[in-house]
């Protein structure tokens, strides 16, 4: 045994639920489970062990999953050897759930991690199953979790609002934005779109996504004498026909929807946008923030649970119900002069949620620190 | 209760027309010009007519919990200013606080078992939100937690004069046993404007229906048996108030199905001293009535929708606990007593086993 894989063995060992890898395609919460393995691997302070319904997968299963970006071989390859080839999880080994938690007291020492609590505060957004998926066992969850961690200051306050008793066993677990190396070169052989001056907007068209502030804000003099137009990237939601229909003419104009965007187009949309609108009424993190921050594109942003915390002054706010306020807001982001001084302080701020910074409350807690 | 400092009510966003209002923080007159649910219209009246002067003036927050925590708290902080206290008016779908303030709960509309059964599912899957407020307002909830009974003190507020009331119609009680259609059809074809001829009756017994009573088989029983006595007592007349609802229909199927799972038969005439009422009983017809007056109100109904001198005038309450505990609790009696002016008979009414009716 080599003196480096002597020391490997020292290292205290993770066992992390990759359950939302096996998902075919990564948006939210698979991402976030990614970058979290990502992170860890980087930071090289653990032993990493995957699992999935309290079963083990072979690292190399995983990491060939992130390499393809996409879960549908591994939840193929789980299938085909659960029950005959991958064993049990190791109960001595801390566990921890990039997720709503699906098993208790397992393992010695569990964490769960909480993204919003919008399921709570505002259930009527949500279908039901959404809603008790994230809720049913909530409380249970907490209560069997050695910690807790939190994707920001604004999901712990939410949660420790609701549950008080579990507030001293709370860490923040900050996300961080790691475009593909290649997308900069990519971009760079392509020309630009042919969209003249446009603001990207994240979210599809439902109830917490708040699309319809924007909708209404449309014929307000701030708005409509723009030359700014509105892409809207994300899929297309509950209503997206009936909520084109009740514009005019000229306002169906100034919104083009893009459905569904892979990686790279949103990227390529963000970098030519002069900057984001996300009008959300609630969110835990709000990563597309912090993905438009980090190509230097200032947000325009509802005043609203994580958006403070994670745009900081790299962007303009807004009541997320006022459409007044809507409205100034986007008259003072779109002078050139605004967005040429928020645009540095949308890279500074979004350089500091790094890898490191995602991986150490982790490593944290397996070392008892 | 409130100081002279001025007290926030947050509304349940999904009952407002977000278009209609200004912004998340907005004072309480504004909402006068926005449509509203009349649960919550009645709901909102009653907060305001209860507090307003006392503690003035009154703005109203929409979706508080967008304001979590930092900027957005400090936010919310500056557009409230010097205001100390929050009523979460709730739905029972979700209940808000404020981190900064005291809280203090107000439910409506949970007379609905749909609400009802939410507002039951949040306090079992947060089972510390409810301690955390410093008061109720009319309610008496209660939660175990921890082995730990918690209920926040208790606070009347009742209207100081009649909410609104609208023509009522009153519809001659029948029942087909084979039949809730056409038991529902009859009753609706022989529908009046004209009130029966209280003065001919010596005692009249009123009963606000609500759905959630119609579900629950003690109640439904209790109900029928009433029914049963009515029939031949001609000097005495029951007033069954429909739950509320909006189609009148689905309305009285809710009563007729409800007495019906009560597998006992009941004359099949129309009888001429039971009627069901398509909304709350006006006020003054209350005060009018020169007999005895009886009162059985289920804990689903909200006492709050009449002032203290209709319970003043009654010569019997009867209050019918939902079963949620086994007999009522030192603050449920208190703020009844307080309410009715007198302290009302509870019954915790026998349920047959199979009325699950709370359970999801």
């Amino acid at each position: 045994m080599t003196s480096e894989a002597r020391a490997q063995n020292r290292l205290p060992k993770l066992s992390i639920d990759v359950g939302p890898l096996l998902e075919d395609h990564w948006t939210g919460i698979p991402v976030f489970t990614r970058r979290l393995v990502q992170a860890l691997l980087l930071h090289g302070g653990l032993e990493l062990q995957f699992a999935f319904r309290l079963t083990q997968i072979p690292a190399a299963a995983v990491l060939a999953a992130i390499r393809a970006g996409n879960g549908t071989l591994l939840r193929s390859e789980f299938e085909r050897n659960a029950g005959k080839r991958y064993p049990l999880i190791d109960s001595s080994v801390p566990l921890l759930f990039p997720s709503v938690k699906e098993y208790f007291k397992v393992s010695r020492r569990e964490a769960s991690t909480v993204h919003d609590v919008s399921t709570l505060v505002m259930p009527e957004n949500h279908d039901k199953e959404n809603v008790d998926h994230h809720m049913r066992h909530l409380a249970r969850q907490l209560a069997t979790d050695d910690l807790v961690f939190c994707v920001s200051d604004a999901t712990r306050a939410a949660l420790t609002l609701a549950y008080p008793s579990i507030a001293d066993k709370t860490r923040i677990l900050h996300q961080y934005v790691d475009w593909p190396e290649n997308f900069p070169a990519m971009e760079r052989n392509l020309p630009p779109p042919v969209l003249g001056r446009y603001a990207a907007v994240i979210g599809t068209v439902e109830p917490r996504k708040n699309l319809e502030l924007l909708m209404r804000a449309l014929d307000r003099p701030e708005i409509r004498d723009s030359d700014i137009r509105f892409v809207v990237i994300g899929k297309q939601g509950w209503n997206t026909g009936e909520f084109m229909e009740t514009l005019n003419p000229a306002d169906r104009e100034r919104l083009l929807f893009c459905g569904f965007a892979t990686e790279f187009l949103k990227y390529r949309l963000l970098r030519h946008a002069e900057f984001l609108v996300f009008p959300s009424i609630y969110e835990g993190f709000g990563i597309p923030a912090l993905e438009a921050m980090s190509l230097g594109k200032p947000v325009l942003a509802a005043m609203t649970s994580s958006f403070p915390e994670v745009i900081g002054d790299a962007g303009v706010y807004f009541d997320p119900l006022s459409v007044t306020e809507f409205a100034a807001a986007f008259a003072e982001i779109s002078d050139p002069q605004r967005l040429a001084e928020l645009s540095p302080k949308a890279l500074a701020r979004a350089a500091t949620f790094t890898w490191s910074r995602m991986a150490e409350p982790v490593v944290q807690w397996i070392r008892g620190e | 209760m409130f100081g002279p400092e001025p007290i926030v009510l947050s509304l349940p966003a999904r009952e407002l027309p977000l278009a209609a209002i200004t912004g998340s923080v907005f004072e309480l007159d504004a909402l006068s010009a926005v449509p509203l649910p009349a649960d919550l219209r009645m709901a909102v009246e009653l907060i305001a007519g209860a507090y307003h002067g006392v503690a003035a003036p009154i703005r109203c927050v929409v979706r508080p919990e967008m304001f979590t925590h930092g900027a957005s708290l400090n936010w919310l902080r500056q557009k409230l200013g010097d205001a100390t206290d929050h009523i979460c008016v709730s739905d029972g779908v979700s209940i808000k606080l404020i981190p900064h303030l005291r809280n203090h709960l107000f439910t409506y509309g949970l007379h609905a078992q749909r609400r009802q059964l939410e507002f039951k599912k949040l306090m079992r899957r947060a089972p510390e939100l409810l301690g955390q407020y410093d008061s109720q307002v009319n309610t008496f909830h209660r939660i175990a937690a921890d082995g730990l009974a918690v209920e926040p003190a208790a606070n009347l507020a009742m209207p100081s004069r009649a909410f609104a009331a609208a023509g009522v119609w009153y519809y001659g009680f029948y029942l087909n046993p084979h039949s809730a259609e056409d038991s529902a059809e009859r009753m609706l074809d022989w529908g009046d404007l004209v009130a029966p001829p209280f003065a001919d009756f010596r005692e009249i017994t009123y009963i606000p229906l609500t759905e959630c009573v119609m579900k629950d088989g003690g109640f439904q029983r209790l109900v029928f048996e009433t029914i049963e006595a009515t029939y031949f007592e001609p000097k005495s007349v029951l007033l069954l108030r429909l739950p509320p609802g909006d189609d009148l229909t689905v309305r009285m199927k809710w009563v007729v199905e409800g007495i019906r799972a009560v597998s006992l038969r009941l004359p099949q005439a129309r009888s001429a001293n039971i009627f069901l009422v398509g909304s709350d009983l006006p006020e003054d017809l209350l005060r009018q009535f020169g007999g005895r007056l009886s009162l059985v109100l289920h804990q689903s109904f909200e006492y709050w929708r009449y002032t203290p001198g209709v319970y003043a005038q009654a010569n019997k309450i009867l209050y019918v606990l939902d079963g949620e505990w086994k007999r009522p609790t030192e603050c449920a009696k208190k703020l009844l007593r307080e309410a009715f002016g007198q302290m009302p008979r509870f019954l915790l009414p026998v349920r047959p086993p199979e009325a699950e009716w709370l359970t999801e």
